[in-house]
């Protein structure tokens, strides 16, 4: 086959990752392809919480997320669009003594490393920050410089970007082999031929299937995450709300609809193609938004979906260099968090790949971390809402 | 048909529909009509009731004023009656949504005044309310014919009728007539209804174009281009009307494959002979598979019955087909109409390839034709990025109405056909439902 493009660097996956890693390389002037099945950010990148949130994230997470925090505080500057962020706060909140103490000993942690972005609030704090939540939320951890912003313009941002830039798409391209001659990688899509020497994958829930392909398998699940928005209500909060040992993840849009999610797993075809809303699962997460803010009982689901996510089964990412083929990358399997990273994950991966390693701490994120030891993933679903965007 | 067919080889049968009777949009309300001794009344309406009676004593069990939200592909089954939500789970599945009047973006078409004329027919049969101000009629197709020949009945005054058929459609049907003619009461009586218009000192206006209705508040005139002059007439409600299409929300929601109809201008699920959907143990039934009419829905709700019981092992193949062979002879001599009507009746780009920009497509999010060909522009190539764009098709109607019209925009914008555009992904609930009746959804796992 004749070869339709060269490149510098192929990206698989044109999601928020893909997108943002296509971004940075083409502003160190590299020539970059990205390849997507459907279209850009059509699953979880596009149809996400949009939570940007630091708050309770796994440690390992912690210094990329606060740098990318920086970036989100002025997202306008990176992509020409503010991406719909608004730093309205997140706020965790205890319903009850045994939550509280699950919070202080947070805190704790929190601050024994250093960090000082979460921070416990008391009950008349609460009512403050929260006045719609019913009283048996006696206090919570928050960090009120976090927010949300809206996916789907995020990730048309990201794309229009790095179209300015010189970045090639290549959507609704389905990928058919990966090679590797010399120091040329192949890929080959939808009939056409394109190569490079470098590969990265950013294929989300897929990533698992390119990782395999290339030699480092990972025990990777794609999941459904489903979610549910209301008619528009009248104006009653501003932070994103989770909860300590409930799924819920809560907020107001400055439309003034109100977006539920929290975790709760719909199913997903043996394709990975489609995604299907579980009405048992979002009777329970109506259930708990019933309990908690009792002005929501009476508003109306006007929609639910579902995106598919790749999930691990420690609930945190793959950024890294393959451990079993020269010149591949991967960064996937954000376990449904990685929407605040993103802007972030561009910068590393550029790093990683253009100077052949990252100033960030990235080690905990191997993609051979899971060889040795024995992978637990019976409690996945639980350890999604501990995490979720 | 369906319940009743199913009934009689002993499956137990749950019809859940949102109205309050058995019946559908034809036979709405044929048992209860205000209208049943009225002269307007045609017989082939009041031929529902033997049908509904039949219905009545079948044994299904009929739910009514049950608004199904969802459905998936494990066939469960959401659906929402007097406030409370319950899920049951089917074997099989058969939906029979029927049609719905095709969305006629003409400007000022969602203005107060302005309906369908099948909204008008329904408001008739169900309730016998009419209007009592000046109408005007604009539109074509049977159900126009149909609803004039009732106004002139009961005296309404009907300000002029604007026939939007174009002659060229004459002329492309023609060709079908002589098949047609096996159905010949058809015919007879759209020339009967078309008789009492010509017979009445109504005025009839043809070849009209760019179509305008105006008014501040509400419906004030209309206006529109004949022979290259603008027309007004003043008037207090505008009843549109451009044929019927199937109603395909539920077959979307379950991401049934669906193809475009371009005679008719239309989506509907494709389904093999048995009426089997792509989605396993889903089969469809009657006008929102295809636009076929009252007879031939009634014959298609019996095959996706035998169908439907087969596959549950409660009849064998041989009996299938046996029960069957009537009913397929029957259909066939019903369907020898179409499509003379089809081609007789082909959509006008009037009303699917809306004129002006500032014309409303999306009336639940008030987003315009020109939103819509600028989301283009930007590189949305199909409708559900223009709606993750737009929001258009997200409020209360799940993009019911505009969902075609979307698609049509941006076939014309790209210049490529509907069938490559495709139309938006359905999301439920197809009506939006309370959070607190949500979460007490009543999980019922028995099948039926």
């Amino acid at each position: 086959m004749k070869v339709y493009k060269k490149a510098d660097i192929i990206i698989i996956g044109a999601g928020l990752q893909g997108c943002s890693t296509a971004l940075q390389l083409a502003l160190k002037k590299k020539k970059v392809i990205i390849i997507d099945k459907n279209s850009a950010g059509r699953h979880a990148s596009g149809v996400n919480a949009g939570g940007v949130r630091r708050l309770y994230r796994a440690v390992e997470e912690i210094p990329l997320s606060l740098a990318a925090h920086e970036i989100w505080h002025s997202i306008e500057q990176l992509v020409d669009s503010d991406c719909g962020f608004r730093a309205t706060g997140q706020v965790k909140l205890a319903e009850n003594e045994a939550d509280m103490r699950i919070l202080e000993k947070r805190a704790k942690l929190i601050q024994s490393l250093g960090y000082d972005h979460e921070k416990l609030i008391d009950y008349s704090e609460v009512r403050q920050i929260v006045p719609a939540a019913k009283k048996h939320c006696i206090g919570g951890l928050a960090s009120l410089d976090d927010g949300s912003a809206q996916p789907y313009l995020t990730t048309r941002a990201f794309r229009s970007k790095g179209l300015n830039l010189g970045v090639a798409f290549f959507e609704n391209h389905h990928i058919t082999s990966i090679g590797q001659t010399g120091n040329t990688m192949q890929v080959e899509a939808q009939g056409k031929r394109f190569e490079a020497p470098i590969l990265v994958n950013c294929a989300g829930a897929w990533g698992g299937d390119i990782a395999e392909q290339l030699g480092d398998p990972v025990p990777i699940s794609a999941v459904a995450l489903c979610m549910m928005v209301t008619t528009v209500m009248p104006y009653f909060l501003d932070p994103v709300v989770s909860l300590t040992s409930r799924k819920l993840s809560f907020k107001q849009m400055s439309n003034g609809t109100v977006v539920i999610g929290g975790g709760h797993i719909g199913s997903v075809n043996a394709e990975k193609t489609k995604a299907q809303v579980d009405f048992s699962g979002l009777k329970i997460s109506a259930e708990t938004v019933s309990e908690v803010f009792p002005i929501m009982r009476n508003s109306q689901i006007v929609r639910t979906w579902a995106g598919i996510e790749g999930v691990m089964p420690d609930m945190i990412p793959v950024i890294s260099k393959s451990a079993n083929t020269p010149d591949v990358y991967h960064a996937f399997g954000f376990s449904a968090h990685g929407f605040q990273l993103s802007p972030i994950i561009g910068i590393i991966m550029a790093e990683l790949i253009l100077e052949g390693k990252s100033t960030y701490p990235i080690e905990p994120f191997r993609v051979d971390r899971f060889t040795k030891a024995g992978s637990d993933q019976s409690n996945l679903s639980a350890l999604i809402a501990g995490s979720i965007s | 048909m369906a319940a009743i067919t199913a009934r009689k080889h002993g499956a137990t049968v749950l019809l859940l529909d949102e109205q309050g009777e058995p019946g559908g949009q034809f036979y709405r309300r044929v048992t209860s009509t205000p209208l049943e001794q009225h002269p307007i009344v045609d017989q082939e309406y009041l031929d529902g009731k033997t049908l509904v009676e039949e219905f009545n004593l079948c044994g299904a069990t009929f739910r009514s004023g049950a608004m199904v939200w969802q459905v998936d592909r494990d066939l469960k089954v959401c659906f929402s009656e007097n406030g409370k939500s319950t899920q049951v789970i089917g074997k099989k599945i058969i939906i029979a949504t029927g049609a719905m009047e095709r969305p006629m973006a003409v400007p000022g078409w969602t203005l107060p005044g302005v309906m369908g004329a099948g909204a008008a027919d329904i408001l008739l049969k169900s309730a016998g309310i009419y209007p009592k101000r000046k109408v005007t009629l604009c539109g074509s197709g049977p159900l126009m014919l149909l609803i004039a020949s009732k106004f002139i009945r009961l005296g309404v005054q009907i300000e002029v009728i604007l026939d939007t058929n174009r002659p060229l459609n004459y002329i492309s049907a023609s060709r079908f007539l002589p098949k047609a003619l096996n159905a010949s009461s058809y015919l007879l009586k759209g020339l009967k209804l078309q008789n009492e218009i010509w017979r009445s000192t109504i005025k009839v206006i043809n070849n009209i174009k760019d179509i305008e209705i105006h008014g501040r508040d509400r419906v004030e005139s209309i206006s529109f281009n004949h022979f290259g002059r603008r027309k007004v007439f003043n008037t207090d409600m505008v009843l549109l009307h451009d044929g019927i299409i199937p109603n395909i929300q539920l077959t979307r929601l379950l991401d049934c494959h669906h193809q475009w109809y371009p005679v008719q201008r239309y989506w509907f699920p494709v389904l093999d002979n048995w009426t089997n959907s792509s989605i396993a143990g889903v089969l469809v039934a009657g006008d929102s598979a295809k636009i076929l009419g009252a007879p031939s829905a009634k014959l298609k709700g019996e095959l996706a019955a035998l169908e439907a019981l087969m596959q549950i092992r409660l009849i064998t193949q041989e009996d299938r087909d046996f029960s069957a062979e009537k009913t397929i002879k029957e259909l066939k001599k019903e369907m020898a109409i179409r499509p003379f009507l089809e081609y007789l009746f082909q959509p006008n780009s009037e009303f699917y390839q809306p004129k002006g920009d500032k014309t409303i497509i999306c009336r639940c999010e008030e987003i315009t034709v020109e939103q819509i060909k600028e989301s283009v522009a930007c590189g949305c190539l199909e409708p559900n990025q223009v709606k993750s764009f737009l929001r258009n098709g997200m409020g209360p109607c799940q993009g019911r109405v505009c969902g075609s019209l979307v698609s049509e925009i941006i076939a014309a914008e790209r210049r490529i056909s509907v069938d490559q555009v495709g139309g938006y992904r359905i999301r439920p609930p197809l009506k939006p439902i309370p959070v607190q009746e949500l979460a007490n959804l009543e999980l019922m796992n028995e099948g039926v």
